[in-house]
């Protein structure tokens, strides 16, 4: 499964990271580093969960490997819940 | 018999009717410099303050609000009868008003710059207000800040201060030569009296501003005045927390806030004295 930026999603960069609003469902969230960088990775184009881990720990220092896998698999899940983050259904 | 009244109130215009004395008095003294008799081409909010039930005209008297002849509130006590218009006349913009981002906040004006505090009810915003207003500042309102989703400026609702319980005889002892209006006691904000707004402040209601920065203020007893940085983030979370139609306006209210949170700094501010809050509130916009 590949996931992607929510097409209903617009950013704004600020100076602490990023703001986003859900043109659908009128939500804004607040999302700070490093998951900000999570976000605009998935307005590029879309990863696989796998690619998407990988591109996180390039950015990130790889202090404690299991926790920032857990904080990371909990920002996808939450985003994914919020409708920030859909699957990419190839048309 | 009704008395009317055309109030034009910066961007607005409001034609108010009355048989109540309390409202008549008051209007005529706390509206003494707006042009109340001129004709106004379009009004955008029809108020009428009577009471509809002849027996609450004789039994615990009452007092009804309408805005073109709908009935939103339940009825006041009749000695809450101008603070009950003051109350209404907010509730018309804030439910109306969509082509402005509407925040729970005070505004000031000095030096062509415009501050926005957002607070919450009790932290002293419209006590602030009113004590910076009676120091040289400019009178945009002491309840509803509204900036402009078209061009982004601060637009002056210039409208008597509401002041509750103590705030009153602090400003009375504050401000040189303060008009109050009749008391109105046990409303649900506690002793509620309206202070009449600088004439200067009346003259100059239709000149909207830019906003310069957005503070945050908060009554500390004996604290020194203080300002004190708040981050981007925040701000806007802040913004959007104070606002009665940030969830109306959606994308635009969204790309408003972006907008000017690249442009302002924000800050919280304690004080409890009036002398330090000016300084450091001059100091910003110097």
């Amino acid at each position: 499964m590949e996931i992607i930026l929510s097409k209903y999603i617009t950013i704004i960069k600020i100076k602490e990271g990023i703001v986003l609003f859900n043109k659908f469902s009128g939500d804004t969230h607040f999302i700070t580093v490093p998951n900000c960088n999570i976000i605009k990775t998935l307005a590029e184009q879309s990863y696989s969960l796998e690619e998407l881990l990988a591109k996180y720990f390039m950015n990130i220092p790889k202090n404690n490997v299991d926790a920032d896998v857990t904080l990371f698999n909990q920002f996808i899940t939450d985003a994914i819940g919020s409708g920030i983050i859909v699957e990419d259904i190839a048309e | 018999m009704l008395s009317q009244f055309n109030l034009p109130i910066g961007p607005f215009s409001f034609a108010i009717k009355t048989d109540n004395k309390i409202v008549i008095d008051n209007i005529s003294s706390l509206y003494a410099d707006y042009n109340l008799h001129k004709t106004i081409d379009f009004v955008d909010f029809p108020i009428t303050i009577t009471t509809r039930s002849l027996l609450r005209r004789l039994i615990k008297p009452q007092v009804d609000f309408f805005i073109d002849e709908f009935a939103p509130f339940k009825p006041l006590p009749k000695d809450q009868s101008f603070a009950m218009l003051e109350w209404g006349m907010n509730w018309c913009i804030a439910t109306k008003a969509h082509h402005f981002l509407i925040t729970h906040a005070g505004a000031i004006e000095k030096n062509g710059k415009v501050i926005v505090m957002p607070a919450e009810p009790g932290s002293g915003k419209s006590t602030l207000t009113a004590a910076m207003v009676n120091s040289g500042w400019r009178l945009f309102s002491d309840e509803l800040a509204l900036i402009s989703i078209a061009d982004e400026l601060v637009y002056p609702i210039t409208r008597p201060i509401n002041l509750k319980n103590s705030s009153i005889d602090i400003i009375d002892q504050f401000a040189d030569n303060a008009v109050f209006s009749s008391i109105a006691n046990d409303t649900h904000k506690g002793t509620v009296a309206l202070l009449k707004p600088p004439t200067e402040s009346v003259q100059r209601m239709h000149e909207a501003a830019p906003l310069h920065c957005v503070v945050f203020p908060k009554y500390v007893a004996n604290a020194q005045a203080t300002l004190t940085a708040v981050d981007t983030m925040d701000c806007f979370q802040q913004l959007i927390h104070h606002s009665f139609n940030y969830h109306i306006l959606g994308l635009d209210g969204f790309n408003l806030i972006a907008s000017l949170m690249n442009k302002v700094k924000c800050y919280q501010f304690e004080y409890s004295d009036f002398e330090q809050a000016k300084i450091l509130l001059n100091n910003l916009v110097e």
